[in-house]
């Protein structure tokens, strides 16, 4: 590898480099660790994980569009006891060298998110847990955690009190103001944001007069949403002092970078797994030879050097 | 950095793509190592155009494996976009395909085996066919389309066994479902097999006719699919399980595409559909 130095500090976290695998698009990482070794990457975030095992939603649970895809897989997962039991421990390996493994916790309710953290966290399997409040289904009527600022704070306060290792919430873009809800997971006591998360679509077969997905709606992501989400890791950097992850459509180094840029400290790359099973691998290198071309020495010198002439 | 799977990742070369029906090409591929390494039923992921657009790669099932020449040869259907792009690829462009992947056909147990192929889903029983053929197991073949014209490589299939042919409109053999000359056939005649490839509600017929039958019998699924790895979990099929639901997803790409009849599910109960999940897609 070459002479830039790419390592960032993520908060409480250091990265070797600023890619992370964003979770549900990368499994518990066994199937592309069998196209390529996994440390070569800044970090895996898993699968999410529910409290009892998820059976996920009846299929179709994916659609393509245009530049992107909607997918309802509706948190297909084994439970966080099994992942502890079985898919978190071949991970180990890769903390050993530098590559972080976090988990991501998803939940239907508050007690599901704080049981699921605490058993994640104390199992020290994971270097970090991301908090997946980005989920409409949820107990007591549909009032989704991740779009209210005081449900976002009254979660990420509870699952901070029982979470032992740095904490990232993740963000809906599907909110009025995404900056409020960035400031209740802040003051919760989140260490990092990441943003964003799917944008909430549908698609429509027009001669079967039928929604594609079985769920109805799905989540758009893909280089289709990447100007939404650079507009949003934006807007929250100026708005506030927080380190960001920054995900939406990254499939290039040259993506990666403009998110570094617009403020985000890390980046996430999703459906580029999809499209390329060494998706995530070549935005690494996408991103050292970017930095090499531009004579950059270190890649924490592009976070939030966004020049604006006013 | 890579690792043996990265292998799979290949360039091939287009020798040939044109259509078969107005609807239908046939696509051959120079592609000595997916050609030396594909068993009949895998599949492989195709990248129609370089660029961003269409986002995923397209799965098509092997039609035909040529070891010798190199060469493995498609059947595809202009159903959208992605198909559309590849019907304009022109012989001598190479084309990026991920492959071979997923599980195929097991002819392990069949002396006699049968083939049942509806629509597009005959495609990949040609390959199985020719290999049972090499191997000295004796195929039966039944295959079902809209019109002859969709009866895709009916010659081919002749010179390897007996076959029996249906269309919906009746322009070739009888006007029936595919199930028809199979059950009439399984009348007097056994098979120790039955490896099908088609539309849902056939490999459902099916699967009640195996059963009653009591024939080992493998179906070639088809879903939406997102990664073709088995990460993504977009391409998720019902089969039986333990469960406390009675059932589970499998992926199509990675646990299939070919599933033991006995344990597929065509459809999911309707109370547990509802706690299903959530649309957030960060699933």
């Amino acid at each position: 590898m070459g002479k830039v130095d790419l390592q960032v500090q993520l908060g409480p976290l250091k990265l070797k480099n600023p890619v992370l695998t964003m979770s549900g698009t990368f499994g518990f990482g066994q199937e592309y660790g069998q196209y390529y070794d996994l440390s070569a990457l800044g970090g895996i975030i898993v699968k999410a994980m529910t409290a009892q095992p998820r059976l996920g939603n009846p299929p179709p649970r994916i659609a393509e569009t245009p530049g992107g895809i909607l997918n309802a897989i509706g948190l297909q997962n084994p439970g966080v006891d099994v992942a502890i039991a079985e898919e978190l421990p071949p991970l180990q390996d890769l903390r050993c060298q530098g590559t972080l493994v976090i988990g991501n916790v998803s939940g239907y309710s508050f007690d599901e998110y704080c049981t699921v953290t605490k058993k994640l966290s104390y199992s020290g399997l994971v270097d970090a847990i991301e908090l997946n409040i980005s989920c409409p289904n949820v107990k007591g009527g549909g009032l989704a955690f991740g779009t209210h600022p005081d449900t976002v704070y009254k979660v990420v306060s509870g699952v901070r009190a029982v979470c032992d290792v740095p904490l990232i919430v993740k963000l809906s873009p599907n909110v009025t103001d995404i900056t409020e809800i960035a400031f209740s997971a802040a003051k919760a006591g989140a260490d990092i944001l990441s943003l964003i998360n799917t944008l909430s679509g549908m698609a429509i077969n027009a001669k079967t007069r039928r929604p594609i997905l079985s769920n109805i709606t799905g989540g758009l992501s893909g280089p289709a949403v990447k100007p939404v989400a650079l507009k949003m890791v934006h807007q929250v950097s100026q708005a506030m002092d927080i380190p960001l992850i920054g995900v939406g459509g990254i499939v290039s180094g040259m993506d990666a970078a403009e998110f570094l840029l617009a403020g985000a400290t890390a980046v996430g790359v999703g459906t580029a797994n999809l499209m390329d099973p060494l998706g995530a691998l070549k935005v690494v290198q996408g991103l050292e030879r970017f930095l090499e071309e531009q004579e950059v020495a270190s890649v924490s010198e592009l976070i939030g050097g966004l020049i604006v002439c006013l | 950095m890579l690792r043996e799977d990265a292998e799979k990742i290949q360039t091939a070369i287009i020798v040939d793509n044109r259509p078969l029906v107005s609807d239908v090409y046939h696509l051959i591929l120079k592609a000595p190592k997916l050609a030396s390494e594909a068993k009949p039923g895998q599949f492989v992921m195709v990248k129609v155009a370089s660029g961003l657009e269409p986002t995923l790669r397209r799965p098509f099932s092997l039609h035909r494996l040529d070891r010798r020449a190199g060469q493995v040869e498609i059947i595809y259907q202009v159903i959208g976009k992605g198909t559309d792009i590849l019907t304009e690829r022109k012989p001598g462009e190479q084309l990026e395909i991920l492959g071979p992947l997923g599980n195929g056909f097991c002819l392990q147990e069949g002396k006699r085996v049968g083939l049942v192929g509806g629509g597009m889903g005959i495609a990949p029983l040609l390959a199985v066919a020719e290999q049972a053929v090499q191997e000295a197991i004796e195929v039966v073949v039944f295959l079902g389309a809209r019109t002859g014209d969709y009866l895709l490589a009916k010659e081919e299939f002749e010179h390897l066994g007996q076959v029996f042919v249906v269309t919906d409109d009746g322009s070739v053999g009888e006007k029936a479902l595919v199930s028809k000359p199979l059950e009439e056939y399984l009348q007097n005649q056994q098979l120790d097999l039955i490896l099908a490839c088609g539309p849902t509600p056939m490999l459902k017929a099916l699967a009640g006719i195996v059963e009653t039958q009591g024939i080992k019998a493998q179906l070639s699924l088809e879903q939406r699919m997102g990664c073709g790895v088995g990460a993504c979990l977009g391409c998720a099929f019902p089969v039986k399980a333990a469960t406390p639901e009675g059932y589970t997803y499998k992926r199509v790409c990675h646990d299939g595409p070919v599933f033991g009849a006995h344990e597929v599910l065509f459809s999911v109960p309707k109370e547990v559909t509802k706690q299903g999940g959530c649309s957030c897609g960060q699933s």
